[in-house]
């Protein structure tokens, strides 16, 4: 199977944490099922092992095509996920308020997941295909295309989160890339001086910080009135249109864009996760033993909240050694990606990287309670087929890179 | 970061160094939930954990205007269900459905709507009596989920009395819960006011709702609160201006066994002192579910319970309208105080027809004042001849007629005033004549008038012009903050000068006061009351009875407009009911 002893280019290691974390995160569902009548008839645990199973499949299928394949075929793949998420308007059936999953039989299938692997992939052909080291801005725009499409897409579903994650595909690609941090800022500073607009204080630093980028990267004269005008023109006009809303309608964005501000459902979770995560104290309940979790005052534990649960069970200690290992396993992704010595590789390896990177701290943060509820799951450890899956198919693209690292 | 090839292996250090410092911020945080503050989050999940239930805000009271409570609340217990703790739905619902007396499908229903808000309380039974909640209490244990709280239910204290007025409340309806207006602070089984007072100012009697964590045992028992509550924000108290004992007095003038209605306003401010409309219905049965029967038996009782008839409700003001028709006679020079038309023989004959005096066998020649208070249809036919329908309809929609007053309650009519564009349509143009407004001078034909409106009208007439914005709001109070409405004091003046107003106020005494008087029925010993009959003919039977009035003549300090639908004649069945209300008023001192 490896040729002349090559097994020393599989990152065993990455390998191990992922077995780990995936039985980890079967027994804690199974933990988090006791306490529901209906939840335990449904089996969830035996069905995650069979999305493990599937996963694996997938990880292994993702790892040995060379990656050069996926070179040739990003641009269908990319169009095909688009397609699906468009399609969604149309034959989905609404679920939980929002249009997310497509049903195949009992198995909902969420686009959006395989859109995150086909965005990777068409980024690093893009940006792999360009020199780009000593550019500027202007060729990186097209990339804002890229992956601007399938976040209009998602955030129209509605589903902030994932559409966040792929601004953190944007950010790591782009300066795996190349792109220099001063010009990175000047891509993304449209958005950041919309947020900022709200407090004149914040806003005037922005402008500041915005000054000084811009005098570092030196872009051509237009271009940096262009940057400048856009940015001062957005921050203006935000807080006018913002006092021309109806009270109801802040209210609706507000709530969209932080769900914890709605205070019957969210911000119960996560007083009930810190209660749960807190209890666990230094050593944890033991397993089986988590009393929250026993008694189902955690809502959404197998899922969003998976994290509280194996806290509450597991202590400090088993926290800390979970989130170490998610750590290395995104610290050795990060390394495959230098290592890699062809760029399109290298930017795959980064992408996949930055999509567990934000899933884990996003998730983390929410239980920990200091993240609004965005609903984003934590990568092998939550219930779900479709997240699992793709994030296998992540590891295995990073496995596959390590493994052919030296290739040009 | 040096620049140059960046697809060397230098090791990715930046992106490394910041993955790391956010997992920094992750473990060190949860260093403090797990390891410092491990003993408070302990203590609260052992065997316990924590409910969040919504705290209903008090409704503001209602009062009248010396601080007399009209409706206040009393503490009541409802039947909650959290379906999230609903752990053995389809038993818990059938046991719930026997204790409850419910049928178990529609407790199914009421939960199965709130099913995206699981962790809220939703309330099953409102009001339930102590032997139900025993019987629930000593079935906690298989009735997990189930809850019972106590909440502030509304409750009318003085019966009957002046129901049209202060409305009701119902419980919101799941399209009015879609609509923005409501969404952020109405939840499923909030009540929200549905007429009268109760829905005016359903802003400020509401408040804002809070909530309660509280610590709840493993076995669904509630231990204690986790932390201060959110309280709830009471709503603001409404001082009314109605005056409770005139209220009752008017409430009793005005027999249950007639339609009709009563306003009594003080012509010095416009404030709205007592106000009556019969039939009425009794106001309890909406402080819980209104049951489909009852409000339909309500909604479709011929008799219109529901109408608050003192504005909801129009009618022809019959001769009550003469005080008008009188001072466009004076204002535009027709007549003088002194002025005599051709003497009354019972009947007048306009073109080919003849106009019926309501005296058959006719009232001689009379001045003003003497055709006033006899009521001479004659003398004001031939008055209402000499005026021109533009100057007369502009005139009479001055007075505050042919649109809504907008007093603070909802859905007040406007009444109708007709004019040359209404009769264009009606009859076609030219195929009218000015007999018409021989009619309307009389306040017969077209003409519609509130008992509001009559009331307003007399109230300028008495106070010498000022058409007060009639209200029934005084103030709002909370804790010891006193706010006002927010109205014009008043609309203007009457179109009249203040000479044919005194001519006016003059031949309104003489309506009481003169042995030939059409009102005389409306006199109070030693209190000089003025005022005028009105005997509507209707198309549907009986004349409906009108008077109006005020008094004491100088200085008046009250107005009344009293109407009885097929009442008779005003001055027999409406001048008595006005008599009585300014003599209790007056005696009492008044205000």
């Amino acid at each position: 199977m490896f040729k002349n002893g090559a097994i020393r280019n599989v990152d065993l290691w990455l390998v191990a944490i992922v077995l780990v974390l995936c039985g980890v995160g079967v027994i804690t569902i199974f933990s988090t099922l006791q306490g529901s009548e209906v939840f335990m008839a449904k089996n969830l645990h035996l069905k995650q092992l069979f999305w493990f199973g599937l996963g694996l499949l997938a990880l292994g299928l993702a790892a040995v095509i060379p990656y050069k394949v996926y070179y040739v075929l990003s641009p269908i793949i990319y169009a095909f996920s688009i397609l699906s998420l468009l399609l969604i308007f149309v034959g989905s059936r609404e679920q939980v308020g929002a249009n997310r999953w497509y049903q195949l039989g009992s198995f909902h299938l969420q686009p959006a997941e395989v859109v995150k692997v086909a965005t990777i992939f068409i980024m690093a052909r893009y940006l792999s295909s360009r020199k780009m080291a000593t550019g500027g801005i202007k060729p990186f725009l097209p990339t804002l295309l890229l992956v601007g499409l399938p976040i209009v897409l998602i955030i129209r579903q509605p589903d902030l989160g994932t559409a966040l994650v792929f601004l953190a595909i944007l950010v790591a690609m782009l300066y795996r890339a190349g792109m220099k941090l001063a010009n990175l800022f000047l891509i993304l500073s449209p958005g950041l001086s919309v947020v900022c607009a709200f407090h004149l204080g914040s806003w005037m630093l922005f402008i500041l910080l915005l000054l000084l980028m811009l005098f570092l990267s030196r872009p051509r004269v237009l271009t940096t009135a262009a940057i400048f005008v856009l940015n001062f023109a957005v921050g203006v006009v935000t807080p006018i249109l913002w006092r021309g809303l109806h009270e109801y309608q802040q209210k609706r964005i507000l709530v969209f864009l932080n769900p914890g501000r709605d205070p019957w459902g969210a911000g119960y979770q996560v007083i009930q996760s810190k209660v749960a995560l807190g209890s666990g104290g230094f050593l944890g309940k033991g397993f089986l033993h988590g009393t929250q979790t026993q008694l189902a005052f955690l809502p959404a534990q197998h899922t969003d909240f998976v994290f509280s649960s194996f806290g509450e069970q597991f202590g400090f200690l088993g926290s800390l050694v979970l989130l170490v290992l998610l750590l290395v396993l995104i610290l050795r992704s990060i390394k495959t990606s230098y290592m890699a010595r062809n760029k399109f590789a290298g930017l795959v390896a980064m992408g996949s990287a930055a999509v567990i990177f934000f899933h884990v701290f996003v998730n983390v943060g929410v239980s920990l309670g200091i993240m609004p509820v965005t609903g984003l799951p934590l990568p092998f450890l939550s219930y779900g087929g479709s997240s699992l899956i793709t994030n296998m198919i992540l590891i295995g693209l990073v496995l596959n890179i390590r493994y052919r690292w030296q290739e040009y | 970061m040096k620049s140059g090839n960046p697809f060397r292996y230098n090791g990715g250090f930046l992106p490394s160094l910041v993955v790391v410092v956010l997992f920094s911020v992750l473990i060190i945080r949860l260093f403090g939930l797990q390891v410092v503050r491990s003993e408070t989050y302990r203590r609260l999940s052992e065997e316990n954990s924590i409910r969040k239930v919504p705290v209903d805000a008090p409704r503001g009271y209602i009062l009248d205007r010396h601080g007399e409570i009209l409706v206040c609340n009393r503490p009541s217990y409802v039947v909650s269900v959290i379906p999230f703790e609903l752990t053995k739905m389809d038993t818990t619902i059938q046991l719930l459905g026997e204790i409850l007396d419910m049928d178990p499908q529609e407790i199914a229903e009421k939960v199965n709507q709130n099913k995206f808000r699981r962790f809220e309380p939703v309330k099953i039974k409102r009001d339930i009596d102590f032997k139900t909640l025993a019987i629930i209490q000593a079935n906690t244990l298989e009735l997990p989920g189930v809850i019972y709280q106590v909440e502030p239910r509304r409750e009318y204290l003085q019966g009957r009395l002046a129901s049209h007025l202060l409305g009701a409340v119902r419980e919101i309806s799941s399209q009015e819960l879609e609509s923005p207006q409501y969404r952020s602070n109405y939840r499923s089984g909030s009540l929200i006011g549905k007429w009268g007072v109760e829905k005016q100012y359903e802003g400020n009697l509401r408040g804002q709702d809070g909530c309660e964590y509280k610590v709840v045992s493993a076995r669904g028992r509630v231990i204690g609160p986790l932390c201060p509550p959110d309280s709830a924000d009471a709503g603001s108290d409404i001082v009314l201006t109605i005056d409770l004992a005139l209220q009752r007095v008017a409430e009793e003038a005005l027999s249950d066994t007639v339609s009709g209605a009563v306003v009594a306003i003080d012509p010095r401010s416009g404030e709205v002192l007592a106000m009556v409309s019969r039939p009425t219905y009794d106001p309890t049965l909406f402080s819980t579910v209104v049951s489909e029967s009852t409000w339909r038996s309500l909604n479709e009782d011929p008799g219109h319970p529901l109408l608050n008839r003192a504005i909801q409700s129009s009618y022809p003001p019959g001769s009550a309208m003469k005080v008008i028709t009188a001072g466009a006679g004076l204002k535009y020079g027709v007549i003088s105080e002194q002025k005599r038309f051709k003497p009354c023989a019972g009947a007048y004959k306009y073109g080919a027809r003849w106009f019926r005096c309501w005296k058959p066998e006719g009232h001689g020649s009379l001045a003003l004042v003497g055709a006033m208070a006899q009521s001479c249809d004659v003398y004001f036919y031939q008055l209402g001849q000499e005026l021109e329908l533009d100057r007369w309809s502009r005139l009479a929609t001055e007075c505050g007629f042919g649109k809504a007053l907008e007093l603070d309650l909802p859905d007040e009519t406007g009444g109708l005033i007709p004019d040359r564009s209404l009769y264009n349509h009606r009859y076609g143009e030219g195929k009218w004549t000015r007999g018409v407004l021989l009619n309307l001078a009389i306040g017969q034909g077209e003409i519609l008038a509130t008992p509001l409106q009559m009331a307003s009208l007399i109230a300028a007439v008495a106070n010498g012009g000022t058409r007060y914005r009639p209200h029934i709001l005084k103030e709002f109070r909370k804790g010891p903050r006193v706010d006002f409405g927010d109205y014009p004091k008043d609309d203007g003046r009457l179109p009249f000068s203040t000479q044919h107003l005194e001519i006016l106020k003059r031949s309104l005494r003489a309506v009481v006061d003169d042995p030939d008087g059409t009102g005389r029925l409306a006199a109070v010993e030693r209190v000089e009351v003025a005022g005028k009959t009105g005997t509507a003919q209707n198309p549907h039977g009986e004349d409906h009875a009108w008077f109006v009035g005020f008094a004491p003549l100088d200085n008046p300090r009250i107005a009344v407009a009293v109407l009885v639908e097929h009442g008779g004649h005003g001055g027999v069945t409406a001048a008595p009911i006005a008599g009585k209300i300014i003599e209790a008023y007056l005696r009492r001192g008044g205000v």
